[in-house]
Formats: C-alpha cells, sequence, structure tokens
C-alpha cells in the first residue's frame, strides 16, 4: 500500500488505488482522480468523509457512519479548522497526539483585569482532579445547505453531519480559576479564550471566543485534556481544549494558549461579526448581509438550538414495506431535559410521539425511536423535537434564515422510498 | 513500451508522470472567464476553491460581502484588483453564470506576458510583494537559489504545485504551492524569468542558463504532469546533484 503520510498526501488527493497509482506506486506519493479524500486531508480520518474545505480541514461525516457509534469515534468526526494546517502549523492536521516537545512546552496564561496573572503548563492541569462531560459537538453552520431553499447562503455547504456524541475529560473551569487565586476585578466581566492557531496571513484577525464570566454554561465547562479516553488529537484541539457542554463548535475553543479576564469581549472578527445570530429572525436578505453583525443586533452561536436528526431509515437503507423503525437522536443546550420527539411519515401532516430512549448526559444526544407502518412508495419522514422549557423545533427551519447560515434546527427531513 | 520507458525516466528523473490530464483534476477548477487568473492567485493562500465552488450561486452582493469577510480573515488586495475578483465571482459564480469563455489566449499566440504584473497578482499574496515570504509557511524568493536547480525547475513547481517541508538557507517552509498550471506557457515563463531578476536574483543565474521561453514550458505541460509531492522529490535529488 502506499503511504498516506500526512505531509505529503494532504492536498494529495486519494484516491489511491486507481490505475495509475497501481502502476506508479512509490512511497510517500498518492495520486489524482477526483477531489480530495478525508484520509489524506487529515492523518487518521476515514476515508470518504464528504469534504468541504481540504486546506482547512473541513469535512462532515455521512450519517450512516455517525448512526453506527454510541460516542463518535475521532476517525469519523467532522472537522473544522479556521486556518490552514501548513507551515508551522502543520503539527495539527493529523489526529494523532500533540508532539511531546509541543505539550512539554505548553503554556496556558491567564491575564487580564486581575491581580495575579499565572502561567500554566499540562502537567500542572494533569495534575488536577479531572471530570468526564459527553456532549454533542456540532459545527454552527451544520445544515446550512438547508437555508438554500430560501436564499443559498455562502460557506461549506453542510448537511447534518456537522455534529458528533463525544466523551471529554478535564479540569472543571471554575475551580481551575479560583484555585490560580487571580484576585480579579470586579470589572472583569468576560472570558475571552484563545487558540494557538493563527491566519495565514500576519493581517488576519485571531481566533477568540468571549463569555460572560456568569454564564451559568461555564459552571460545566472543563479545559479538556482527553478526548474518547485518549489526548486530544491535534486536529480537535489537543493538547487543551475549552469545552463548554451544550454550545456550538466555535465555542469550544481548540489548542487554548490564553484565558483572558476583560470588561470587555474580544473585538477579534470570530467574535464580533462571525458566528453571531440576528436578534430577529429571519434576517431579511436584502437587508441584514453577512457582514452587518453588531454587538447589538445579534448574539453569538452560543447554545445548541434544539434539533433532532433522523438516523435510520436513510434513503440508501430502501426500507421494505411494513412495519419500520424511525430511528434518531434529539438534543439541545443540554439545559433542560428533551421531553418529546415527534415524527411524522406524511411530510407533517399528521404527528406520532417517538419514545424518548434517553442519553449518556444531559448535553449529549438522546436516542429516540418509533416504529410505526409504511406503505409502498415515497414518504416524507421529518421529525420535530420539545424541551422541558417548551422549545421546539421550526417546522420550517427558513423562518431561522440568517445570512451566514448558522444553528439550523428546522425538522429534520428525510425522503424514503420503500 | 512507452509507458514503461516514461515510468523509468520519471523514477530516474525523481518525478512522478501519469497520462497528461489527471493533474488537472487535483485543482478544484472554477469556470473559466475573465479574471478568473486573478481569483486562483490571491484566494487560495488561506482555503482551496472548494469554499468558492460550495457557495456557487449567491448573488453578487453576497460576493461582496465575503470579500469584506475576507478582509478580516487577512486578505489584502489593490481596490482594482478587488473589483476583477468580485466581477468574476459575482457572475461566473453568480445565479445566472454566463456560458464559459476561455480567459488566456492559446500558447501559440504571440502574447506580452508581464512578469512583474503576474508576480502581482498570482504570487505576492504568498511570498509577499518584495519576495521575502513568510517565515516557516512561504519560503522567500529573493535569493532563492532553487529558482536556478535546472534550467526547468521553477516552471515545473508553477505547473505542478509543490508541497512538503522544505529547507531554504538553513530554514523550514512547510506551506502547501497549489499549481499554477491555469496560467498559459508565455505567462509562466515570462514568470519565472521576472523572478530569476527580481530582487538582485540575476546575480545567482549560473552562467549559461538562458531565459526561459514558452516552448519549454509548453513542452514541460505537455510531457509531464508532476504531482506537488513528485516536485518535492525532484527538488531534493536535483539539490543532491548540485552538491
Amino acid at each position: 500500500m502506499l503511504n498516506r503520510r500526512s505531509r505529503l498526501t494532504r492536498r494529495q488527493f486519494g484516491a489511491l488505488a486507481g490505475a495509475a497509482g497501481a502502476s506508479l506506486a512509490m512511497p510517500g506519493m498518492a495520486f489524482a482522480a477526483g477531489g480530495p479524500d478525508s484520509a489524506a486531508v487529515i492523518k487518521g480520518k476515514k476515508s470518504g468523509l464528504i469534504i468541504h474545505n481540504a486546506k482547512l480541514g473541513v469535512m462532515e461525516t455521512p450519517l450512516a457512519d455517525l448512526r453506527r457509534h454510541a460516542i463518535t469515534p475521532k476517525e469519523v468526526l467532522f472537522s473544522r479548522l479556521h486556518f490552514p494546517h501548513e507551515g508551522k502549523a502543520v503539527w495539527y492536521g493529523t489526529l494523532d497526539a500533540p508532539p511531546a516537545d509541543i505539550v512539554n512546552n505548553w503554556n496556558l496564561r491567564v491575564d487580564g483585569l486581575v491581580q495575579r496573572p499565572r502561567d500554566v503548563k499540562i502537567a500542572d492541569l494533569q495534575k488536577m482532579p479531572q471530570e468526564k462531560r459527553v456532549s454533542v459537538m456540532q459545527c454552527a453552520g451544520n445544515g446550512r445547505s438547508f437555508y438554500a431553499a430560501k436564499q443559498k447562503v455562502a460557506g461549506g455547504q453542510w448537511k447534518n453531519g456537522g455534529m458528533g456524541n463525544v466523551e471529554w475529560e478535564g479540569v472543571p473551569l471554575r475551580p481551575f480559576l479560583d484555585g490560580l487565586k487571580l484576585l480579579p476585578s470586579k470589572a472583569a466581566v468576560w472570558l475571552t479564550a484563545e487558540g494557538w492557531d493563527e491566519p495565514a496571513t500576519p493581517e488576519g484577525s485571531d481566533f477568540a471566543k468571549s463569555y460572560r464570566l456568569d454564564d451559568p454554561a461555564l459552571d460545566h465547562a472543563i479545559l479538556a485534556l482527553k478526548m474518547n479516553g485518549e489526548p486530544i488529537p491535534a486536529v480537535h484541539g489537543g493538547p487543551v481544549r475549552l469545552i463548554i457542554p451544550g454550545y456550538y463548535g466555535n465555542m469550544n475553543v481548540k489548542m487554548v494558549t490564553y484565558l483572558l479576564l476583560a470588561a470587555e469581549q474580544s473585538p477579534s472578527a470570530m467574535q464580533s461579526v462571525g458566528y453571531r445570530i440576528p436578534n430577529q429572525l429571519p434576517a431579511d436578505p436584502a437587508q441584514f448581509k453577512a457582514n452587518d453583525y453588531t454587538l447589538q443586533n445579534s448574539v453569538p452561536t452560543y447554545g445548541h438550538k434544539i434539533k433532532s436528526v433522523i438516523f435510520s431509515p436513510l434513503p440508501e437503507d430502501k426500507p421494505k414495506a411494513g412495519s419500520v423503525e424511525i430511528t434518531g437522536v434529539a438534543f439541545n443546550d443540554g439545559s433542560s431535559k428533551i421531553t418529546k420527539v415527534e415524527v411524522s411519515t406524511d411530510g407533517g401532516k399528521t404527528w406520532k410521539e417517538a419514545t424518548i430512549k434517553g442519553g449518556l448526559s444531559p448535553w449529549a444526544w438522546q436516542h429516540w425511536s418509533l416504529t410505526t407502518t409504511l406503505a409502498s412508495g415515497t414518504h416524507e419522514l421529518m421529525s420535530r423535537a420539545t424541551d422541558a422549557k417548551g422549545n421546539s423545533q421550526p417546522v420550517d427551519g427558513l423562518t431561522r434564515w440568517n445570512p451566514r447560515g448558522y444553528e439550523w434546527n428546522g425538522a429534520d427531513r428525510v425522503s424514503v422510498t420503500v | 513500451m512507452l509507458k514503461t520507458s516514461l515510468i523509468a525516466g520519471a523514477v530516474a528523473g525523481g518525478f512522478l508522470l501519469f497520462a497528461a490530464g489527471t493533474a488537472k483534476a487535483q485543482e478544484q477548477d472554477l469556470p473559466p472567464g475573465p479574471n478568473r487568473a486573478l481569483v486562483y492567485g490571491q484566494c487560495r493562500t488561506c482555503h482551496d476553491l472548494q469554499y468558492l465552488k460550495e457557495s456557487a450561486g449567491i448573488p453578487r452582493d453576497a460576493w461582496d460581502e465575503i470579500l469584506v469577510s475576507m478582509k478580516q480573515y487577512g486578505l489584502r488586495i489593490p481596490d482594482d484588483q478587488r473589483a476583477k475578483i468580485l466581477d468574476y465571482l459575482g457572475s461566473y459564480l453568480g445565479p445566472n453564470p454566463p456560458l464559459p469563455v476561455a480567459e488566456t489566449p492559446p500558447a501559440s499566440a504571440p502574447a506580452a506576458a508581464d512578469g512583474a504584473a503576474l508576480f502581482n497578482e498570482q504570487c505576492s499574496a504568498c511570498h509577499q510583494p518584495n519576495g521575502q515570504g513568510v517565515a516557516e509557511q512561504f519560503p522567500p524568493l529573493a535569493g532563492n537559489r532553487d529558482l536556478f536547480l535546472s534550467a526547468t525547475f521553477p516552471a515545473t513547481v508553477l505547473l505542478a504545485g509543490l508541497e512538503g517541508a522544505i529547507e531554504v538557507d538553513g530554514k523550514r517552509f512547510d506551506g502547501a504551492m497549489p499549481s499554477f498550471n491555469h496560467l498559459s506557457d508565455p505567462e509562466l515563463a515570462a514568470l519565472v524569468n521576472y523572478v530569476r531578476a527580481a530582487w538582485g536574483n540575476d546575480k545567482l543565474r549560473p552562467a549559461g542558463m538562458a531565459p526561459l521561453d514558452a516552448a519549454a514550458v509548453a513542452q514541460l505541460r505537455n510531457r509531464a504532469q508532476v504531482t506537488p509531492a513528485g516536485v518535492l522529490a525532484a527538488r531534493a535529488k536535483l539539490k543532491a546533484a548540485a552538491k
């Protein structure tokens, strides 16, 4: 077999088995045929994930892969980087743990409006008490492609595979901050997390995310050192990632090097313009443009909006007429229980209540199931979740259209022919 | 038998050859149209072209917003280039794209390609306007002896791209250079000749190495489609041979 060293094959578009590849195989070389393959884009990823942007390692998981696992393995988990894994950033284009020299020299600076700024090493974090959190990790852009039914939104055209159910383990954030005895000023009301990664050009905005320090979601946040029981793979944010269970992927800053306590949130474009949701939805495409976001007219994509996704049957399952079990998952930001999942087999005309089978934590996805009878023909399956706070998915997700295409949570739709 | 000898030649030269045309499939080609080359030159520093392809169909004003966003990500281009890029994106990747038209003249057509202008549009986003590059990612072209590794080496890099860590003057670089085979043969020749003369590079030129002509580029393009990793291997062989 060909050696798939990521450094050489990262953008080498991996259909490795073609005739040309077979006849001209040389170690370290891959051949072009069609598009890039996930296994060549990020070392260790399963072949055949859906690529959205090879240079930035952006890929989603086919639902047929996603549904096979209670905890989503790293090999199939979606990935999204913001800057190329090139140059000094080559090390994070892989599912391997970050190299030892990087881990050993890692410095987490905790600074800002505090009397005693601190530097923390990974070894320090490892000595502190650890807790586990199972949480859905979901790209804020997951489902963006569905907004095209109103007006297409620029960016990766994600379907439903930009999510996974992941177990994290690390140091609880609040005890960590308290234990550092930073002696913060009362004016410090924002926490900003910044990652090691940097833009490809020096003029670009760095990636940073800010949270209100009194945000209850931070009560459950951890500085994670492990993912699914092993050191966090570099591409998923190792050696240390801020995990805020129930929050959209971008809020869980990877490769954290800096925690800042401040009176203001970060001016990073990733916080102030990108990854935001207008206060008024749907936004009018003619009135609210992709750079019209202000701190006043919009909010960051913090907690997951309630959502359900049908895992089975998928169109390719080709179910037979008769009794059919419809299954899937539902989740929200974890702040209240999923109390109801309704399923329609007639495009939303009638709904039946599914059985909720539960999940691994309040922030994990909850499995549900409904066994019903499907006659021969084409059926528009739909699912819609409701939580204890009364939040429910819109039947028409387009009512939440927004110019950057985030937080799609319309009732899920799968058309199957039996 | 022809195939066998090609392979032997390829391995000996450190190159990988395969059927002409397959290398093009590596690129996420955009529809041909005026100013497409500028998009290739300026946008691939930070992301690949699939980002644009997946967004195809959005209206011109949404593309305008993308360019605003890209400034936040670090895109720095003069207004005239921005306008040209927007013209291309807004029409050829807009809601009602026109039929594709060839933007580059055939290689045989007499063309007064302007190497300096091409460098500005195609190379400076990564290698910087002063040819100094960016630490660890994009190697400098100013004072870079690789430009003279062989008569055609820089043209090979432009046609195929170059991927994998390299050292230049003792410093390590590990960016990923895409192919610039969207440029015509005269354009690529003019580009190579410009870079080989700029910033005092002409002083590095070995005696007897003539300027590159379009015919030589055409020959490279027609004969060999090389992979970026193949170029890396070829470079290593040429460096070893030069020692």
